[in-house]
């Protein structure tokens, strides 16, 4: 055994440094390449899927900024709010008293009238979900021609936009000069205070 | 840690004067350890151990009873038998100079019948016109067997000198001398049997001879000084020095008597390695017997520091080499290069090797782990802005739509509501004479519905309804005769009257419908299906 005595000290070198390299290698810097290598990847494939919300976001964006360069071109503004978190209540009266009042300043006697918030069918409800308050309000109206005339031209004239869905005119039978309307008018408002879009 | 002490080497000399002499030195400090002696007879005629058991016991009772602990490497010193230096050619193979060592010691007469165990080392470099070699033999087999001994008794050998190297270096490793590499000096040392007179030329061998002397005690000191003047003073006088150094070896000669008796002025230095000593060589520990230190040999000193001082020596000579065939090859450790596989090198090595490994690794790791930093706070950044911009999306979820644009319906909006008024207007504006309406429907298409007793009138009403916006699309739907009456029954034959059946419709007056709905329903007698008939 003693000839091969000489050995020990190689052996025991090699011993030592393998498993010295061993352990930092393999189990130092090779998981940690592997983990930058995975996490390197992660990154590639978030940073494509960033890019591309990116892309949308200045679509988006873009499209905004066309759509408050056409609204800024537009003759009439849909009715913004001056306060924060006003309820649908409030919103409502206030488009809805001035279209009473339009009626009533122009002599049109209102048989009846129903009206329905938000119908799903409407674009701007469809779209704009919360950020829209719509009102449909169909009038039975009794007036004669000038009168009704007289309110159309109040609703076109209307600061806010007002949208005429339709006007039904038939003339009384026992008076040809008296019109039985039924008209449909939708009222818009925004439900928070308009700013700048970002 | 005393794995990693180093062993300190015990040198073992005979000596033929004192015996066997053994002692450890602290080579840094310069200190005796241990030392100690015990008698042993030597055969001056046969240069030889007289009895080699006798040896064998004294030497192991020796360094057990000195402590020394078995593993402890052995130095050992032997006399010298001879010790020469000559001139060879410069690119003389080993094998013929090993011849040529051989050829020159047929002639001592202990190697006429023993076979030599040769070592020899290099004085200067095969540049030269000739090469300078100095060599030194022992006897192989008792070689052998001492360092076979030595480790069967745990004791193993790792060098072996003989006595005039190790005089040089115990000297020179103790200032005893002082070298100046260009100068000429003399080392003259005298033991009971022999004269040697070593020329060099700094530290390094330039000459060497022996002379056979006879001396004795029983001779008388004149005699015996007489008898060493006789035998070097030849060679002092031929040869050049500027300085000479007397060593005794022996209780008969006194070195400063010697010088004396030589009659030479001039640099000269005695070195008593006698009984004429007045101290120890070196300063000795505490428990070490200093008066048996005062006699302490400078050869045991050299073998004691042989290892440690090899790197300083210009013959480092061992004949515990390869001449020993598998004793020597068997203790050898693996070698790579200048860097020998002892286990306590292969320790250290492992450990700076795995330091080396470490810091790589960690030279690799520290920039990977930052890099995996910044790699994470890179996806934390990637995830928050994902995470914003997919608020914001959904926030705008409805702008992203392309079927909706707020500001166009808008616009169509306010169209349609110029359209529902400017038709309203026009509707009562260019009314003919004789034409009135019966309905008016202004919606998503415009209807209207009247009664004319003409049909010009109908057209001039069309017409100018038309010219409003011609792209509107509206036609004339419906134009016919108004009849409230019903038709004549045919008879059974089939015939009918043609006059009598307009007289009976009774009709004065055209119903018309304009419009630009261009559905048509059946059921509804030909009319869009929101136009109702309202039968004025």
């Amino acid at each position: 055994m003693d000839k091969y005595k000489k050995y020990l000290g190689i052996i025991l070198f090699v011993a030592i440094v393998a498993g010295v390299a061993y352990y930092s290698i393999a189990m130092q810097v090779m998981p940690r390449l592997d983990k930058i290598s995975d996490v390197q990847e992660s990154v590639d494939e978030k940073q494509r899927d960033l890019d591309k919300l990116r892309s949308k976001k200045i679509t988006v964006q873009n499209k905004l900024k066309q759509f408050q360069e056409n609204a800024a071109n537009l003759q009439k503004k849909i009715y913004s709010p001056t306060i924060s978190d006003a309820d649908s209540d409030t919103l409502f009266f206030t488009l809805y008293n001035d279209l009473i009042d339009m009626v009533h300043s122009n002599s049109v006697r209102i048989k009846d009238i129903k009206y329905t918030h938000n119908p799903a069918e409407d674009l701007f409800v469809k779209h704009g979900g919360s950020k829209y308050f719509v009102c449909n309000i169909n009038l039975s109206l009794v007036s004669n021609y000038v009168q009704l005339g007289h309110l159309i031209e109040d609703i076109y004239q209307y600061p806010y936009y007002i949208k005429i869905g339709s006007v039904k005119i038939k003339p009384y039978n026992k008076d040809k000069s008296v019109l039985l309307t039924e008209m449909s008018v939708q009222l818009y408002s925004y439900t928070e205070p308009q700013g700048t879009e970002e | 840690m005393a794995f990693f002490n180093k062993k300190t080497v015990v040198g073992i000399s005979i000596n033929p004067e004192l015996g066997i002499e053994v002692a450890q030195v602290d080579f840094a400090t310069r200190t005796v350890l241990k030392y100690g002696v015990a008698p042993l007879a030597y055969d001056h005629n046969r240069r030889e151990i007289a009895d080699m058991d006798a040896f064998r016991g004294a030497v192991i009772d020796l360094l057990q009873g000195m402590g020394i602990p078995k593993g402890t490497p052995v130095s050992l010193n032997v006399p010298t038998i001879t010790f020469k230096v000559g001139d060879y050619p410069p690119q003389l193979p080993q094998r013929e100079l090993m011849t040529a060592f051989e050829e020159e010691l047929i002639k001592h007469p202990v190697f006429q019948d023993r076979e030599p165990l040769i070592d020899a080392v290099a004085l200067t470099d095969a540049t030269m016109q000739t090469r300078k070699f100095a060599f030194t033999a022992l006897q192989k087999t008792d070689i052998i067997e001492m360092a076979v001994y030595f480790k069967e008794q745990g004791y193993p050998v790792v060098a072996i000198d003989t006595g005039v190297n190790s005089t040089l270096n115990a000297l020179i490793y103790n200032n005893g001398v002082s070298i100046s590499s260009d100068r000429p000096w003399i080392m003259l040392q005298v033991t009971s049997a022999y004269a040697r007179i070593i020329a060099m030329q700094g530290n390094v061998y330039s000459e060497c001879f022996e002379e056979r002397i006879r001396i004795g005690a029983v001779l008388g000191d004149e005699e015996n000084y007489s008898t060493v003047v006789a035998a070097v003073k030849p060679y002092l006088t031929r040869l050049p020095f500027d300085r000479l150094l007397v060593v005794s070896k022996t209780d008969i000669i006194s070195a400063e008597t010697l010088v004396q008796h030589l009659g030479f002025t001039g640099q000269i230095s005695c070195i008593e390695a006698n009984s004429y000593a007045k101290g120890s060589f070196l300063p000795v520990a505490q428990g070490v017997d200093e008066e048996a230190a005062r006699l302490m040999s400078l050869d045991v000193i050299g073998a004691a520091i042989k290892q440690d001082f090899a790197p300083y020596s210009a013959a480092p000579f061992n004949l515990f080499n390869s001449g020993l065939g598998s004793i020597y090859e068997d203790e050898q450790p693996l070698r790579f290069g200048t860097f020998v596989f002892t286990l306590e090198n292969c320790i250290v090595g492992a450990i700076i090797f795995s330091l080396i490994i470490v810091a790589i690794a960690a030279a690799v790791c520290l920039p990977k782990e930052q890099e995996l930093k910044t790699l994470n706070d890179k996806v934390k950044k990637i995830e928050e802005e994902t995470a914003q911009i997919n608020a914001y999306l959904k926030e705008y979820n409805w702008v992203s739509s392309n079927q909706f644009n707020e500001a166009d319906e808008v616009r169509a909006g306010l169209t349609h509501n110029k359209n529902v008024y400017s038709y309203y207007t026009i509707v009562g504006t260019e009314i003919p004479k004789k034409l009135w309406l019966t309905g008016l429907d202004l919606g998503k298409y415009v209807t209207i519905k009247g009664q004319a007793d003409n049909i010009e009138s109908v057209y001039s009403f069309f017409r100018n309804v038309n010219d409003y916006n011609s792209s509107a699309g509206l036609s004339l739907k419906k134009l016919s005769m108004a009849s409230n009456s019903k038709l004549t029954e045919l008879n059974d034959n089939g015939e009918f009257d043609a006059n009598s059946v307009l007289d009976s419709m009774e009709a004065d007056f055209y119903e018309f419908v304009i419009t630009n709905q261009q559905e048509e329903v059946k059921s509804n007698g030909g009319l869009p299906a929101d136009i109702v008939d309202i039968g004025l």
